[in-house]
């Protein structure tokens, strides 16, 4: 069922069993999973079904720490969320980003990388991908023409993507979620306060505004913030009138460990004959990307980062994202990528026959994608100025440190031995990673567009904001599905993590449900 | 980064190191010197940025290591035998990249202007250097 709230009478009541507020990867892919269940679900989305501009206009925010996109564009506004824009890349998580790591401070989850793996295999049905296999030899015998290169997978492996076509949940799953009886989907409905009890240990409303003046009010049993990690901060800490701080916020952690992918060009593989890679070249199925081994990143006392590869010729053609995402307007920042990624295949002599892949080639661009090190100084915080519905606006204050650019050094020693080893050629690290005093960062370091952190999960109330259900600690019906509840980030895009993830807090939300009946019966 | 005419002979591979110095195309003499000759990395890149590694591992050696401890070093093969620098040529080639091999084994690498190299390869270049002077 779908309800524009701007047509509603201003002040009214919406009533249901689980609120669930934002309808992105994570909203939507939770409320999937409710349809047919005999709980009221309320769906919030604050936009509509297409991009709007002044509903995007609420993402305006300030970057005070190491530059970053503008966080208009960073993120889409309305029904499906930012997947209208991902280019779904998927894989999982490492089971040692599960894990304490002596080398990482704050690291560690409290759950395991096993306790996701059931979750996964169902995400994969809802972004659309394949088996839930990442084995090398699973995709070897798939595809005859994937030769991995010959390197020790105890130090360097090979790790496994897969694609999503990739999955706009906006488009895909409109009609599933407003013909769903028990889903009421309320676009428009921008959340802009939460409201408890007395003491906060329980969430009693939502107050949710639009453009067109209504304000409107929403109850229920169960609150789950699916807003993204910057919206998700926004929203606790800006609903200061009963918790001073915010709400889940008592020990000054919300907002904090804010972390992104750091995703930069840093090296070059020159082989010695020229090899097409195809297991590591762009294409519509699977592929693969350069990973250390745990022991090594233990050894070494490393973040958890990969390489990818594309053909030198065409990759030297491409400008860093952090220079074409610049617009404020997130369609403008996507065309833009686009175009420099289209011009550099037109420029290169392999572009011309457009292919990703070229028979011919010897040297390739390496493209490191690694977790940042859990940084309380890198987060989200309030402007003292308000959005058009009265939210102080977020200011990104993203900060590295440098464990980061050491890690990124590490890698591609390792990488260089590991070919070196071989005698398939030789890596040369980029200017920028040459003095190993340096610890700078050059213009060109950007970010792959995840958000993470800032509503970390811990169990220990002191180190985190949600406990391993996701749940705000100190409050007993309020959870939060997304990447904000990351401890550390991995080395890898979120999204599919984001969806395992939510998929858990759906049946752990679902058994709440069932347990709180039978308390009630007995 | 160019390849160049001169890296020609350095066939490809470590493993096809069976190099007639005949074929060799590059005007600078030292290159004619095995030992001045990291035949893989020519393979590579030009003779220039050979040069340049040469040069910065130059400096990165303790002060006073002179051309002759170097050729020394170079002409140690991996059970600490001494070749004459008059052997033939394929046998020094050969062992040279026994050694090269055998670093990157031992992580005994180097990293020269960017390049993850073994310490032979790298110790190559600075020859380069020393006999081009
Ligand atoms: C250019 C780009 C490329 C990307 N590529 C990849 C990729 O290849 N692989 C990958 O894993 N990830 C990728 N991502 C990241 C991916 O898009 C996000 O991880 C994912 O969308 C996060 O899902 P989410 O539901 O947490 O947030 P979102 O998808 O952003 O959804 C949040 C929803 O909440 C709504 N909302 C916000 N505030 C409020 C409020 N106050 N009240 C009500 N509703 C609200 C929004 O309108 C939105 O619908 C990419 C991102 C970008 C920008």
């Amino acid at each position: 069922m779908h309800i524009d709230a701007r047509e509603l009478e201003n002040g009214s009541l919406i009533e249901g069993d689980i609120c669930i507020i934002g309808a992105g990867a994570a909203g939507i892919s939770m409320a999937l999973q409710y349809i047919n269940t005999p709980y009221k679900i309320i769906l919030l989305e604050g936009g509509g079904f297409d991009y709007d501009d002044k509903v995007q206009e609420l993402y305006v925010g300030k970057i005070t720490g190491q530059p970053y996109y503008p966080l208009k564009s960073a993120r889409l506004h309305y029904f499906g969320g930012t997947t209208g824009h991902w280019a779904g890349m998927c894989t999982t998580f490492d089971a040692i980003d599960f894990t304490k790591r002596s080398w990482v401070e704050h690291s560690g989850w409290p759950i395991k990388r096993e306790d996701l793996d059931p979750f996964y295999e169902r995400a994969h049905k809802i972004v659309e991908i394949g088996p839930y296999n990442y084995s090398l030899d699973y995709w070897l015998k798939q595809n005859p023409s994937f030769v991995p290169l010959p390197l020790d997978s105890n130090v360097v492996w090979s790790k496994m993507w897969q694609f999503s076509p990739p999955t706009r949940f906006g488009k895909k799953y409109k009609d599933v979620i407003v013909n769903a009886k028990n889903i009421h989907l309320y676009t428009y409905a921008n959340a802009v306060e939460i409201r408890g009890n007395e003491n906060v240990s329980s969430i009693t409303s939502v107050t949710v505004k639009n453009y067109a003046g209504k304000t409107h009010t929403v109850k229920a049993k169960y609150f789950i913030l699916a807003c993204c990690a910057i919206q998700n901060t926004r929203l606790l800490l800006s609903s200061n009138k009963q918790a001073k701080a915010g709400i889940g916020n008592d020990n000054d952690l919300v907002g904090r460990f804010f972390m992104e992918h750091l995703e930069i060009n840093s090296a070059e593989l020159w082989l010695h004959k020229p090899d097409p890679l195809k297991l590591y070249m762009l294409n519509t199925l699977a592929r693969a990307e350069l990973a250390i081994h745990p022991k090594k990143q233990e050894e070494f006392q490393m973040l958890n980062g990969t390489a990818s590869l594309s053909v030198l010729e065409t990759a030297k053609k491409r400008h860093p994202a952090i220079e074409t995402w610049s617009k404020e307007d997130p369609r403008e920042s996507l065309n833009n990528l686009h175009e420099s990624d289209n011009n550099a295949m037109k420029k290169s002599f392999y572009g011309k026959i457009n292919q990703l892949i070229s028979p011919d080639a010897s040297a390739y661009q390496l493209f490191t994608r690694i977790e940042q090190a859990p940084n309380p100084s890198s987060r989200v915080m309030l402007d003292t100025e308000k959005d058009y519905l009265g939210v102080p606006k977020p200011i990104l204050h993203w900060v590295l440190t440098p464990q980061e650019k050491r890690s990124i050094r590490m890698l591609y020693k390792l990488i260089g031995q590991q070919v070196g080893l071989a005698g398939i050629g030789r890596i040369r690290m980029m200017e920028y990673l040459q003095d190993e005093n340096d610890d700078s960062w050059p213009s060109f370091t950007g970010g792959g567009w995840h958000h993470m952190g800032t509503t970390r999960m811990s169990d220990d109330p002191k180190k985190g904001v949600v406990d391993a259900n996701c749940k705000i600690h100190g409050v007993d019906n309020l959870f939060v599905a997304g990447s904000s509840c990351y401890a550390t980030g991995a080395a890898v895009n979120p999204t599919l993590t984001v969806i395992a993830l939510s998929l858990r807090l759906s049946d752990h939300v679902l058994y709440r449900m069932k347990t709180d009946k039978l308390l009630s019966h007995a | 980064m160019n390849r160049r005419a001169f890296v020609q002979l350095s066939l490809v591979g470590a493993a096809t190191l069976s190099v007639p110095l005949l074929t060799c195309k590059s005007r600078n003499p030292a290159m004619k010197n095995p030992l001045a000759f990291p035949v893989f990395l020519a393979g590579i890149c030009d003779d220039k940025t050979i040069h340049a590694i040469g040069e910065t591992y130059l400096k990165q050696l303790p002060d006073g290591f002179s051309k002759n401890a170097l050729e020394k070093l170079l002409l140690t093969d991996i059970s600490g035998n001494i070749l004459q620098p008059s052997s033939p040529k394929s046998l020094l080639f050969e062992m040279l990249d026994r050694k090269t091999h055998n670093d990157f084994e031992k992580e005994d690498t180097v990293f020269v202007k960017g390049w993850v190299l073994s310490k032979t390869e790298a110790c190559q270049c600075v020859f380069f250097v020393l006999t081009s002077k």
